[in-house]
């Protein structure tokens, strides 16, 4: 794409102002509901293991699929494992050993110039944000384009502007991260992952320290950019609820190793007395 | 852990990050030449950098000049050569004081604030966001440091060497009764090229050694706050030591090359 062509990259992601909602279910979404392992594999981990140290195996042995279309949740408590699925599955670390395939490339042994062309089709929603402090909105925003297909601000000004509109921050163009709120940080963020258009969204606890309303929206965001651009999403949560509310299938996570990879339903008939505890104590019983 | 273990754990962990330090120095290097397109970061970095140091250094070379010849003045006097010490105190001034100071003063005000600014960045992931976003940290980060530390660091040398030269004439006619135009003529006179361009060879590398530590620093910071704060601190430890040693081995090969 050269400097200036706002309108393939429009083309490639639609008008992103939400024409799409409510227009029904796609071929996607109802092959995936139907017989998901028709869908064709985005990522996929096999056999992967993460020590920080001797003493400490973060991951011990962890397989997962994600579909293309599905939103997939990883769940579980402080510290199992859940943010780091994520970062392997970008290349932003490396697993001590095991395969990791993204789009049906084995990513664990390129390097960073390599991995440049696969991460452009995933976008990643950090759990604070991960706003540039020194950076406008604007420039956060449009740090894709302008770095990646060399574009001005000024020629990524319109693309920068539907795509803030889209996640509900028309007015926060000119201000700085330190001035938006945690919730408005988030969305934010989601619209710097979203603006070059990837076929993958990773989100890291995307509703930790919001309020409820804001969680909401955010949730609503994550559905929305599903059934508008058909976006393949991995969410890394902690909260039963929220997973309920985004997700199509889900693992559990205990101590490096998936507990659980199920249906919800599947999860609620569940007789493991882990999970029974684990739901219990989400749903405050 | 046993003693072996903790052995093999240290030698890993000083191999990692010496490949962590080597890839900062030259990955920053190798970034240079896209130096023009990233001219706002590194405009900022200079004004943040020179006016973090700028004020420190005046007052330091104009007490260090001054010290220098109220104790060289008194040794000389003694043998009849005051008339010396402008050449003694423009000579170590330049040659060895002044970058020495520049670069000690450079890695304690402005080594933490880089590792401090970019320890922050990775505690809160913004260094992998801006890998994730197809960004090259060496690129956006380390490399427009390391051209405004190089670019501050050489006037704010010729700032410090000029202060100390005037802190010498100032005892000079003031404590040690000495005219003026002597302190002014043995100062200049012995001066050489080499003198100079061995006082400008120094900040070049010094400026590049001491935003590549303090980069280094940064981007290895773990363990949230505390991590930032421990980076600065070794930043700053290290970028001051290094500067020393650095010194210590360009003297070295510059006299064995120049004399």
């Amino acid at each position: 794409m050269e400097a200036g062509d706002v309108s393939e990259m429009d083309l490639s992601y639609g008008s992103g102002s939400g024409e799409a909602e409510g227009k029904g279910k796609s071929e996607l979404r109802t092959l995936l509901e139907r017989d998901p392992s028709r869908a064709e594999t985005v990522i996929e981990f096999r056999d992967v293991h993460l020590a920080f140290s001797r003493e400490r195996e973060v991951l011990a042995g962890v397989d997962l699929t994600v579909r293309r279309g599905e939103t997939k949740i990883i769940l579980g408590g402080s510290g199992e494992g859940k943010s780091t699925i994520l970062r392997l599955a970008l290349g932003l670390i490396q697993p001590t050993r095991g395969s990791i395939r993204l789009f049906g490339e084995e990513i664990t042994t390129l390097d960073e110039a390599q991995l440049k062309p696969i991460r452009h089709r995933v976008g990643m929603v950090f759990q604070g944000g991960a706003l540039f402090d020194s950076l406008t909105v604007a420039e956060n925003v449009g740090f894709c384009p302008m770095e990646n297909h060399g574009m001005t601000l000024e020629q990524a000004e319109p693309l920068i502007r539907r795509r803030l509109k889209y996640v509900g921050l028309s007015d926060a163009y000119d201000l700085m991260p330190s001035e938006l709120s945690g919730g408005m940080a988030k969305r934010a963020a989601v619209a710097r992952a979203m603006i070059c258009s990837p076929e993958v969204l990773l989100f890291d606890e995307p509703t930790t320290g919001i309020d409820p309303i804001g969680v909401r929206r955010l949730l609503r965001l994550i559905n929305r950019l599903r059934d508008d651009f058909e976006v393949t999403s991995v969410v890394v949560t902690h909260i039963l609820k929220d997973a309920r509310f985004i997700g199509d299938s889900l693992l559990v996570l205990r101590a490096g190793h998936i507990v659980f990879d199920g249906t919800f339903d599947e999860l609620m008939a569940t007789k493991d007395p882990f999970l029974r505890d684990f739901i219990a104590e989400q749903e405050g019983i | 852990m046993n003693t072996v273990q903790a052995i093999d754990y240290s030698l890993r962990s000083f191999v990692e990050e010496s490949q962590h330090m080597a890839r900062v120095m030259f990955g920053g290097l190798r970034a240079t030449p896209h130096a023009w397109r990233f001219r706002r970061q590194v405009a900022i970095q200079i004004s943040r950098l020179g006016t973090s140091a700028g004020w420190v250094l005046v007052l330091a070379g104009l007490f260090i000049g001054l010290v220098l010849a109220m104790e060289w003045g008194t040794k000389l006097e003694q043998f009849g050569a005051k008339l010396l010490m402008g050449r003694i105190v423009t000579i170590g001034v330049i040659r060895e004081i002044g970058p020495v100071l520049a670069g000690i003063m450079v890695a304690a005000r402005t080594g933490s604030m880089v590792a401090a600014e970019l320890g922050s960045m990775k505690v809160t992931d913004q260094i992998d966001a801006l890998r994730a976003l197809g960004g090259d940290p060496m690129v956006h980060l380390v490399m427009p440091r390391q051209v405004a530390s190089v670019m501050t660091l050489l006037p704010l040398t010729l700032f410090c060497d000029l202060m100390g030269v005037i802190g010498g004439w100032l005892i000079a006619i003031s404590l040690l009764n000495t005219p003026s135009t002597f302190y002014w003529h043995s100062a200049l006179d012995s001066l050489q090229f080499k003198d100079l361009a061995v006082g400008f060879i120094k900040p070049i590398f010094f400026g590049w050694i001491i935003a590549s530590i303090s980069a280094h620093y940064g981007l290895y910071t773990r363990g949230g706050a505390a991590g930032v704060g421990s980076s600065a601190t070794r930043a700053v430890v290290a970028g001051t030591l290094t500067v020393l040693v650095a010194d210590f081995i360009l003297g070295k090969l510059i006299l064995a090359l120049w004399g």
